[in-house]
């Protein structure tokens, strides 16, 4: 072995053995490599920005200012002043300032003044994880014993000891939890909690971006049931909310928390210097679009990084991915001597113990690279990273930034680079790659009042605390929530009764406990646990929905880098067998979906077509699965997978091309089918880039008029865009309001697509069982028959 | 598709819930006929009966491992159990009837408090004051965990100030201590049955109790109201009866068999009961059970060295060591040996069979010191006392 060289003229002196060091060094080798270079679209650096201060607020409480002193502070930012400014004004607030600017302190400050003056208050602190939660109360510690307040702060979870329970109801002054928690283990026992909601001032919901979707339309249900039972404990507190740069957080704020939130969105922290790069694999068949794999370049170039000494953090886009790019990333580090072991992977699925060991070695240096899906991307700190690389569109320009603001120093530059794939969106985002810089984030979409949501929450309330008389939910009208809980009482959940007063008053009437049979993260609630029979170990869990793609018999479960088989799903009871082995291949689930129209809520009639929005029945069904085989990513072979179908109600938006339209056309039938697929998701992209949501989040289907019939032998075939979640966030109703512009930018995209037939970015490359060498003419003619011409 | 018609997607219940017809008068009425109360009419009921003879204040403290029930007059105690809407608890569990229990004048008086229906409980919890108040200790089974704290939750959802804390005996816990080397389970229906002999006649299941008092609301049958009734006069009575044998069990006036001796031997020692703990030691020896026989000699030489009785606590040790086969016991036997009798020879030969549990290094020290030990007596040269 080479002995480590030491000393001051190594510099001068360059072995083969020596490595180039640090991130400028890795820039100037793909600068200089004519494989990497031309498919750098986008490399380019965002300045540092200098610091803007402001003095200490008036009136801080001494202990606040000693707190801040012992830290070292001798003045604020500017944002940290201003959200402190409105909530001492008694407003609720949002801030919404880049990943690391020092935001904690935006609603640390009011809560400890609050606490500094009032030994009664108390504050509940709201995180997506519990290992955030974890974090925030070892600083939160520190921070209250600089201030000298005799205050607890303690985490509240399934992890809490039964004698710290008690004393958290009594004494602690601060809780820390997980909307999970809150919802299941604390409002229905919020009896025992009378002190602490009484005291109850403010309510501080950080990462809030991260609650969209069925998550944050749960969780504006929960805070609902808060403010409830708070308001019977004679509390009315106000609401300080953290969020990542989303589009729209204001407004997300406030359907939140159901009412006006202020936004403090200037940040006064300084940033260093930042070098973003896009990496766009090279094309491999032009004809059909293809490239490179994204996932090799990602772990090729993340090699690059890591044998440079370079902390990175690789985000991949599905635990599935994750474990390939480790697999990849190891084997090459094993080729050039590195022991593979300073790389690890990091996801939701793994038991909580393994995550906290790798986030504490991360943090020590003992691992230079972690490979994880988002779970990473949730503020945990794993100190100083230099470099984040994205395989992958992450789904939005939020999650994007989210993701590269996970490495950065104040001073030096770090490095920030996105690999694209050849999925539509993201040959989309690689084509315009410039505007990345200053494109607008997503907006986070919630829907409150998505009836099987709402139902849920009002069973849950009602077990909290009875309905009486005229009483709304919060923002819901009190008819509704009368309705709803007719609906109740026809299921004997709940109980009317006439109180003396003469009011009517709705009682929990059922020996169940409703939390714990709603989840608040998905539909499909209950967690799989996937037990190795080789060694008889749960390794991990996993959910409900996710379990029909990843763990059906026969199905390669990747773990930590080894391959597992599942030998057994038992479905009644929810648990998955796997048994480890070695394949060469990995597989691919294949989903069947049918799209069922259950009501017309909106229509608009051309002579040339229909469209329409509305509430449909989405089944679907993974009903096999394809065996791909490592490196070549060839197709080796198909399964059979039985399964029960996965069945919601969600609404869409839907386009009727009907018969008498597609007369119009001169091709064979199948051909005008397969077109059509094509348009559809060419629409698809379009939507999704233009309503900036998450791809994953629109589902797909082109059926019948009424959704019914297959293939070939449909009649008025039409192409469905819908919710991918039970009973929709709204962005159906969103796409039929701009449906004129769908239907002009899709044309757009295929006009402006420089492919000849068909490529993943516009109308996707043709089935795979027949060459539709007209996809594209045929898409383009179908636009035209329905009335969208081309631009001249 | 506006809200209702949306609420109708979701799924529908087979049998739609009967609409109950509006009544005047409560259903329960029929049943137990209301007492005008102050705050509000109370559907209660009063059963006398002889009342036990129940234990001392000492006995209790010991029996709940709990020095406050020392002061408890045993005049003034409170039963209580409770017949819920659910087993979950958390504010929307209902206890619907509270079952009490106390003696009056000579005599056991079960009071049963029963819920008209949801939102009526003010006069319930107003007299479950008076009596908690009045009384000098709760005795419940499984009242700690469960019963007491629903109840206390009930006072905060209707606004009212919880009755002061009173020391609580949890006879769940007492039988579990006294009962676990003689039975597995201890539910209030197997201790009963195992230990009073009470034999029940057609007695409700557990989920039939809150589906009685659904189906009570829903259509204002009563006839299972007045089975859960009964039910809850059961488990009172067999709760005062369960105490009053624990009573008698631990004052040594009731035959039991050895396993139980063991039981309240374990539970005299950690009540500082020594001489008693020694006689249920002894009497546990008596058992057919190896086992139990050898945690009992254990347990009897444990406290024979505690008061320094050495040669007879070794004696018992070594009556248990063949029984048990547990390396710790031979590590305590050779450090007694060892340290306290100074004999090296006796110490050594169980020092040899306590391998399992010794670190290496401290085991091979012991080993090499004690064989050096056995060798200077056999020399000769050893003095009388080190």
């Amino acid at each position: 072995m080479q002995p480590r060289s030491q000393g001051s003229f190594i510099g001068e002196r360059r072995s083969p053995w020596q490595r180039l060091q640090g991130v400028e060094a890795v820039l100037a080798q793909w600068r200089s490599d004519r494989h990497v270079r031309p498919n750098l679209v986008l490399d380019e650096v965002l300045p540092a920005a200098a610091a803007s201060f402001a003095a200490f607020p008036e009136g801080l409480a001494r202990p606040v200012v000693q707190a801040l002193g012992a830290r070292g502070l001798e003045q604020l930012y500017t944002h940290q002043a201003r959200s402190y400014a409105l909530s001492a004004e008694g407003r609720d607030v949002v801030v919404a300032t880049p990943t690391a600017s020092g935001k904690s302190l935006c609603y640390l400050l009011p809560v400890l003044q609050a606490l500094a003056t009032d030994r009664e208050a108390r504050a509940l602190f709201l995180f997506p994880t519990k290992a955030l939660s974890r974090d925030q109360e070892a600083a939160l510690h520190v921070l209250l014993k600089q201030a000298g307040l005799e205050h607890g702060a303690i985490t509240f979870d399934g992890d809490t000891p039964a004698d710290a329970r008690r004393s958290a109801k009594e004494r602690s002054g601060v809780i820390l939890t997980n909307p999970d928690m809150l919802h299941t283990g604390i409002l229905p026992h919020h009896a025992s909690w009378a002190r602490f909601f009484a005291g109850l001032k403010y309510v501080v919901v950080d990462e809030l971006h991260a609650y969209r979707g069925v998550f944050g339309s749960h969780l504006a249900n929960v805070l609902r049931r808060l403010e409830r039972v708070a308001k019977f404990h004679g509390a009315s507190p106000k609401f300080l909310c953290a969020s990542a740069t989303i589009g729209n957080p204001q407004e997300h704020a406030s359907k939140m928390v159901g009412r006006d939130v202020q936004l403090v969105a200037e940040s006064g922290a300084p940033r260093g210097e930042r070098r973003v790069l896009v990496y766009n694999p090279p094309v491999l068949n032009a004809e059909l679009g293809i490239r490179q794999s994204y996932v090799k370049a990602s772990a090729r170039l993340t090699a690059d990084l890591v044998k440079a000494g370079v902390p990175t953090l690789l985000f991949g886009q599905s635990r599935n991915g994750v474990e390939v790019m480790l697999k990849y990333l190891r084997d090459a580090l094993q080729a050039v001597r590195i022991d593979p072991d300073v790389v690890h992977a990091y996801r939701g699925g793994y038991l909580p113990q393994t995550r906290r060991d790798i986030e504490t070695r991360l943090r020590e240096g003992d691992i230079r690279c972690v490979v994880a899906t988002s779970a990473l991307e949730l503020g945990i700190d794993v100190g100083s990273l230099d470099a984040v690389v994205c395989a992958g569109w992450p789904g939005s320009v939020a999650a994007l930034w989210q993701r590269f603001g996970r490495a950065g120093r104040r001073q030096g530059t770090s490095l920030s680079l996105l690999v694209t794939s050849s999925a539509p969106v993201d040959q989309y985002v690689a084509a315009t790659a410039r505007s990345l810089l200053s494109a607008p984030a997503e907006q986070a979409r919630i829907d409150p009042d998505n009836v099987e949501v709402l139902v849920q929450h009002l069973k849950c309330a009602a077990f909290e605390l009875p309905f009486e008389g005229d009483e709304g939910f919060r923002e819901v009208p009190a008819t509704q929530v009368r309705d709803a809980l007719g609906y109740l009482t026809e299921h004997r959940v709940v109980h009317a009764v006439t109180t003396p007063a003469g009011k009517a008053a709705w009682h929990w009437s059922a020996d169940a406990y409703p939390a714990n049979d709603v989840s608040l993260r998905s539909i499909g609630w209950d967690n799989f646990v996937i037990i190795d029979v080789s060694t008889d170990k749960t390794i991990a869990e996993m959910d409900w929905r996710s379990t029909h793609t990843m763990l059906h018999e026969q199905a390669i479960y990747q773990h930590e880098g080894r391959q597992f088989q599942v030998e057994r799903l038992d479905f009644e009871n929810h648990k998955a067998f796997v048994r480890p082995v070695e394949p060469d291949y990995y597989t691919d689930a294949m989903t069947f979906t049918k799209v069922t129209v259950m009501s017309r809520a909106h229509e608009a009639k051309a002579p040339t077509h229909e469209l329409g929005a509305g509430d449909v029945s989405v089944v679907e069904r993974v009903v096999g699965y394809k065996k791909i085989k490592f490196h070549t990513h060839e197709n080796v072979g198909y399964g059979d997978v039985r399964l029960p179908e996965m069945q919601m109600h969600t609404t869409a938006v839907w386009l009727t091309v009907p018969e008498a339209t597609l007369t119009t056309l001169v091709a064979p039938r199948p051909d005008v089918m397969d077109a059509l697929r094509g348009l559809l998701s060419a629409m698809h992209t379009v939507a999704a880039v233009g309503l900036m949501v998450d791809p994953r989040d629109l589902g797909q289907c082109v059926g019948g008029r009424d959704g019914d019939g297959h293939g070939s032998t449909l009649f008025d075939p039409t192409l469905y865009l819908y919710d991918h979640v039970p009973g929709g966030v709204g962005l159906s109703s969103r796409l039929f309001d701009e449906r004129e512009a769908l239907l002009r930018r899709t044309r757009d995209l295929l006009d402006g697509c420089p492919c000849d037939e068909g490529c993943p970015a516009c109308v996707g490359p043709g089935a795979v069982d027949a060459v539709h060498r007209g996809r594209k003419t045929l898409a383009l003619a179908v636009l035209s028959a329905l009335g969208v011409t081309p631009l001249c | 598709m506006d809200f209702k018609a949306k609420l109708g997607l979701l799924a529908r219940p087979a049998v739609p819930a009967p609409t109950p017809a509006p009544q005047r008068t409560h259903p329960l009425s029929a049943l137990i006929p209301p007492t005008p109360t102050s705050a509000g009419p109370l559907h209660v009921v009063h059963t006398r009966s002889t009342a036990p003879r129940l234990p001392l204040a000492t006995a209790l403290a010991a029996l709940g491992l709990d020095e406050a029930l020392g002061g408890a007059d045993v005049e003034r105690l409170l039963f209580l159990d409770t017949e819920t809407t659910g087993l979950a608890g958390g504010a929307g569990t209902l206890p619907f009837l509270v079952g009490l229990a106390f003696v009056e004048a000579g005599a056991l008086v079960v009071e049963q408090l029963h819920l008209s229906g949801p939102g009526a409980e003010r006069p319930v919890l107003a007299r479950l004051h008076e009596r908690v108040s009045a009384a000098s200790a709760l005795v419940s089974f499984n009242g700690r965990s469960f019963d007491w704290p629903l109840l206390r939750t009930r006072f905060v959802m209707n606004r009212l100030a919880p009755p002061a804390q009173r020391p609580h005996l949890d006879l769940l816990h007492a039988s579990r201590r006294v009962l676990r080397h003689w039975q597995r389970e201890t539910r209030l229906s197997t201790v009963e049955r195992a230990v009073l002999d009470v034999r029940r006649v057609a007695d409700l299941e557990g989920a039939q109790v809150p589906q009685a008092w659904f189906d009570y609301l829903r259509t204002g049958r009563v006839a299972m109201l007045a089975r859960v009734l009964t039910h809850n006069l059961q488990d009172l009575r067999s709760t005062v009866q369960l105490l009053s044998w624990l009573g008698r069990a631990w004052d040594e006036h009731e035959p039991v068999p050895p396993e139980v001796s063991l039981g309240l031997g374990e539970l005299a020692e950690r009540a500082r009961h020594t001489p008693k703990a020694e006689r249920f030691f002894e009497q546990a020896t008596q058992s057919r059970s190896v086992e139990v026989q050898a945690r009992a000699l254990v347990a009897t030489g444990r406290l024979l060295r505690r008061r320094g009785a050495l040669e007879l606590a070794a004696a018992a040790w070594e009556r248990a060591a063949p029984l048990c086969d547990d390396p710790s016991l031979h590590l305590a036997l050779a450090r007694l040996y060892e340290h306290r009798l100074r004999d090296a020879p006796s110490a050594e030969r169980h020092a040899l069979l306590a391998r399992p549990v010794e670190a290496p290094v401290a085991h091979a020290r012991r080993i090499a010191r004690l064989s050096t030990k056995r060798q200077l007596r056999l020399a000769g040269c050893a003095p009388a006392r080190w």
